[in-house]
């Protein structure tokens, strides 16, 4: 259980980052390029950068708020576990 | 015939128009299946993950296709394929956030499938009306 509970972001952020370099390159390309007789005005490379970041940035964000949700979901897990576990008080 | 591609402030508002819509069409969703405010935070964040990097990567194919009366036929396979990648990661971030507090990992993803079929249906409607130069499309024919 510890395992997948580390290994999803990473596998998440790897992917990312795949997708990310998969698509910079092309389209950097594509906007030296221009293109093609649809479109006469390319994407400029600086605004798919911010877009990038912008979205990276909400990306972590929403990582580490998923990882603090899942630290609480575990504790709360471990509460209600020792709660059915404690044995009833004796009769005074 | 020629179409401007977006500048940064636009897709900024695309963006933003794009996850208020979200959040507001998956929200109610999610609170039918009664996930409590827990399950409704997780949503929230697990949308700041994926919707963001859902419109980067369609509007980077969609330009690396070449935004045309074809291109935009094309797109919407495109954008099946990555909902259903969506489908899947949003699924996968709230098992892991909310563990068994969410409900059993079936009930999850009966969620993520409704919560996301909802929001790509009216979300695809809204942007064909709004966003989609359909004289474009017609004109094509």
């Amino acid at each position: 259980m510890r395992n997948q509970v580390t290994i999803w972001p990473a596998g998440l952020a790897a992917a990312t980052a795949a997708v990310g370099c998969g698509l910079v390159f092309p389209v950097s390309a594509v906007a030296d390029a221009g293109y093609g007789p649809l479109i006469d005005q390319p994407l400029a490379q600086v605004d798919v950068a911010v877009a990038s970041i912008l979205v990276a940035t909400l990306f972590a964000l929403g990582l580490l708020g998923l990882a603090h949700m899942a630290r609480t979901s575990r504790l709360l897990e471990k509460g209600e576990a020792a709660d059915n576990a404690a044995p009833e008080e004796p009769p005074l | 015939m020629t179409i401007a591609p977006p500048p940064l402030a636009n897709l900024f508002a695309l963006f933003a128009f794009a996850l208020a819509t979200t959040l507001a069409l998956e929200l109610p969703t999610a609170a039918l299946f009664g996930v409590g405010k827990r399950g409704l935070g997780a949503v929230v964040l697990a949308n700041l993950v994926t919707n963001p990097l859902f419109n980067l990567v369609f509007v980077l194919i969609v330009f690396l296709l070449g935004l045309n009366a074809w291109t935009y036929l094309a797109s919407l396979p495109v954008a099946v394929v990555l909902e259903i990648a969506v489908v899947i990661a949003e699924w996968r971030l709230l098992v892991w956030a909310l563990r068994t507090t969410g409900g059993s990992s079936m009930k999850l993803l009966a969620m993520s499938v409704t919560m996301n079929l909802v929001s790509g249906l009216v979300g695809t409607l809204l942007v064909t009306v709004f966003f989609t130069p359909l004289a474009l499309v017609f004109r094509f024919f």
